[in-house]
């Protein structure tokens, strides 16, 4: 932390930091009208191919008795994945002291919530009949890993929630008194989660402590989570699910696809919201030496996961590694390896390439090779059962998703990034009272 | 070069040999292919024909006329193709009774009525085909004339043996009923399982069967026998049940009834239990103590 400053220059720093970081809130402008439209008429047309599911059923999808689980499963397992970084940066990082987090740790939040929430309403998309989820609850057997998941998906989103509100309680209080014309969408969001803040330091004692057990929490709760989704799998005695890392392995590989997501995130608020001195140079060097380090781990996975079956070419298991190392599902895999996993690794190393813009594209990569992992861990193993496919339509060797499919997932992505946009909209993505700390402003000023 | 020779033959020699065991042509006896129906097809026998066909052949052999069978190898045929249509009643009865490959064998499943039934409708595919002297055929009609059989059944309990007495009236009197054909069942899980080929009473109209006694029956070793006329067609349903105490005592253990991993939802395994319950409310209870304490903040002056 850096000295106190004088009493005259801390009022004159905290004020700009309070107009730097609340002036996008009130910022409604063109390019941003513009990307509400975009994201509108990706869900409308969401709406369109949901109704035409409810009205016909699963048959309008791809999917059938092989491949019973498609696109929007993978597109689960993404989102659970990406969802993971809040706790890796809040709780983990957090936890052992990591400085550079401040300006990201929202940001990741933020991420997680969206991401996380969506999770949950795949599951809900995924059904032919979504007016039996209660079922699940109901007459659900705990021997279920399905109910396990529904069960963290749940508990993690709720703790997210949490660990998003809490820190910002008291930048709450702080936007509520200087932003007193923003619109009553706003005000009544903010005086609903101000909570009766004052700023003493009894309520800020309380919220350390408040956050820290929940940071202790979500620890086990966000690998519960990743790990029951990959029992989903692993679980089940099919050829390139039956595995015992898939646990490890998917937490790992969601590390990975998290701080991806979360770069794209800070470089879109840092270019848009004009955060250049809060988001800087800095901190995308660090989050890239994470992804390096989230992606080396996950390399070691890697290896284990697919060089020690292929090694051994058991019957059965050789037909799936083939078809992905050079068969038809080659192109797919080589692609997620590489994007998702490799090029991260060897190009971060270079410090020309810590930059923001140059990250920004390679974590896009990155983020569509962690979605095309998690396709072909879904779907080819199941288009290679025990029993031979045979005596069933043409269409059943195979899975394509389509068009209303397509659309519902890239509906579902793009519920998520509204998610984030509307939470950045009504909060600051940059913590204000912990920045103004750690700039030198004391306590008083923040609280005034 | 002379070894790469060696496995060539070797394996043509092979092949020769697998392609004959797998695609073994039928075998039909001389004496069966002239077999005809003891009954006159008609429009009942075709109907019932149709009936029996959609339940147990229609599922490999397709609807017949639209080559929609099942890609086996070798192709169980489409029933109104000339490979059905050339060949004689006898040949497709031998065919349909004992079966070959992938053709079930359907002695057991299908009685003789049914199985010249299921022939009767699919030669309603085959434009030519000229049905067999009806004369020559009657002669196969079971010999005892008599009406009203009825089975009386003897058991012995020592060598495990069941003996059937059929009786019959025949001109106005009740007698033993010769020459007729009965067949002893054994019920097991989805059905009766015939024991051996059915047994035709003798001049006392006497017909025995002896049971096996390592049969697996109930809690103390019961199982239910069946002895039935085979030929419903001709003399009605004729059926005797009882039970003997010739098996073994088996007590089925029925693995749902266990706290376990597989078990319905009531009998989840109590770690199972214990550990959700445990973890999910310590987890849940955690969340709404910090909920609570949030509130609380207001209250921290
Ligand atoms: C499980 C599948 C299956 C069922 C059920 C089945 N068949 Fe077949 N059938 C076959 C196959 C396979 C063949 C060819 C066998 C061969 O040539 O080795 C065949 C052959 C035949 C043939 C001989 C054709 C020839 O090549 O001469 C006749 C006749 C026949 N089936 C009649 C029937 C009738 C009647 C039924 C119903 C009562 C029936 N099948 C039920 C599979 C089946």
């Amino acid at each position: 932390m850096a000295q106190t400053l004088p009493k005259e220059e801390a009022k004159a720093r905290f004020s700009k930091i309070v107009s730097d970081l609340t002036k996008p809130l009130s910022q409604f402008g063109q390019s941003f009208q513009v990307w509400g439209f975009v994201l509108f008429t990706i869900i409308t047309l969401f709406g369109y191919a949901y109704f035409l599911q409810l009205r016909d059923g699963l048959g309008v999808t791809g999917m059938h008795d092989y491949a019973a689980w498609g696109m929007y499963i993978a597109n689960f397992v993404f989102f659970v994945a990406a969802a993971l970084v809040g706790m890796l940066i809040t709780a983990v990082l957090g936890l052992i002291g990591i400085k550079w987090i401040t300006p990201v740790s929202r940001i990741a939040e933020m991420v997680a919530v969206a991401f996380a929430m969506m999770a949950g309403l795949v599951i809900v998309f995924d059904m032919g009949r979504p007016d039996r989820l209660l079922n699940v609850f109901l007459y659900g057997r705990l021997q279920s890993p399905i109910v396990w998941d529904l069960t963290v998906v749940m508990t993690y989103t709720v703790i997210s929630l949490l660990l998003l509100i809490l820190p910002m309680i008291p930048d709450i209080a702080i936007i509520k008194k200087n932003l007193p014309n923003a619109p009553k969408w706003q005000r009544i969001t903010w005086n609903l989660l101000s909570f009766g803040w004052t700023g003493t330091p009894e309520q800020y004692k309380s919220i350390h402590r408040l956050v820290r057990v929940l940071a202790v929490l979500i620890v086990p709760v966000a690998l519960a989570i990743h790990t029951v989704t990959s029992w989903l799998f692993a679980s089940t005695l099919r050829h390139g699910w039956d595995s015992t890392i898939f646990g490890p392995y998917f937490v790992t590989g969601a590390f990975v696809s998290g701080v991806a997501a979360v770069i794209i995130a800070m470089y879109i608020f840092r270019v848009n919201y004009k955060l250049e001195n809060y988001i800087t140079d800095f901190h995308f060097d660090k989050i890239a030496k994470l992804l390096v380090l989230t992606s080396l781990v996950y390399f070691y996975f890697n290896i284990n996961e697919f060089l020690v079956p292929a090694y051994k070419m058991k019957q059965g298991d050789d037909h799936h590694i083939l078809s992905l190392f050079v068969g038809e599902w080659a192109g797919w895999f080589w692609f997620a390896q590489v994007f998702g996993n490799i090029l991260p690794i060897i190009l971060l190393l270079f410090k020309k390439m810590r930059k923001p813009t140059p990250m920004f594209y390679l974590a896009i990569l990155t983020v569509l090779g962690a979605w095309a992992k998690r396709y072909i861990i879904v779907v080819p193993t199941q288009l290679h059962p025990h029993l031979p496919v045979q005596n069933v339509p043409e269409a059943f060797h195979v899975y394509y998703p389509t068009g209303p499919e397509i659309a519902i997932t890239i509906g579902t992505i793009g519920m998520a990034i509204t998610i984030i946009t509307i939470l950045a909209k009504l909060f600051p993505v940059v913590s204000i009272w912990e920045t103004a700390k750690e700039d030198g402003v004391d306590m008083d000023t923040i609280n005034e | 070069m002379k070894n790469f020779k060696r496995y060539i033959s070797l394996s043509i020699a092979l092949s020769v040999v697998f392609s004959t065991l797998v695609a073994q042509d039928w075998e039909v006896p001389l004496t069966e292919k002239s077999v005809v129906s003891p009954i006159a097809f008609g429009p009942s026998t075709q109907q019932h024909g149709k009936d029996l066909f959609n339940t147990n052949c229609k599922s490999c052999h397709g609807t017949p006329g639209t080559e929609s069978f099942l890609p086996l190898n070798p192709p169980p045929g489409d029933p109104a193709s000339e490979k059905f249509s050339k060949q004689t009643d006898g040949e497709l009865f031998y065919k349909i009774t004992n079966g070959k490959g992938g053709m079930p064998q359907f002695k057991n499943m299908l009685s003789e009525q049914d199985r010249w039934d299921v022939i009767s409708y699919i030669r309603t595919f085959h434009k030519d085909y000229k049905p067999a002297n009806i004369e020559v055929a009657s002669e196969a009609v079971q010999s005892f004339s008599g009406t009203d059989l009825s089975i009386t059944l003897q058991t012995n309990a020592d060598s495990a043996e069941v003996i059937a007495q059929v009786k019959g009236m025949k001109d106005g009197q009740l007698i033993n009923a010769s020459g007729v054909r009965v067949s002893f069942l054994v019920k097991r899980n989805f059905g009766f399982l015939p024991i051996g080929d059915p047994a035709t009473t003798n001049e006392q109209g006497l017909a025995q069967m002896k049971y096996p006694t390592d049969l697996p029956g109930d809690s103390i070793g019961q199982y239910q026998i069946r002895v039935k006329l085979v030929d419903d067609d001709v003399y009605g349903q004729v059926t005797v049940d009882q039970t003997v105490q010739w098996g073994q005592a088996f007590i089925y253990d029925n693995p749902l009834n266990y706290r376990a991993l597989w078990g319905n939802r009531a009998n989840v395994p109590l770690w199972l239990l214990f550990s959700y319950f445990g973890i999910v409310g310590g987890v849940w209870i955690t969340i709404l103590w910090v909920v609570l304490q949030m509130l609380k903040l207001k209250k921290l002056k």
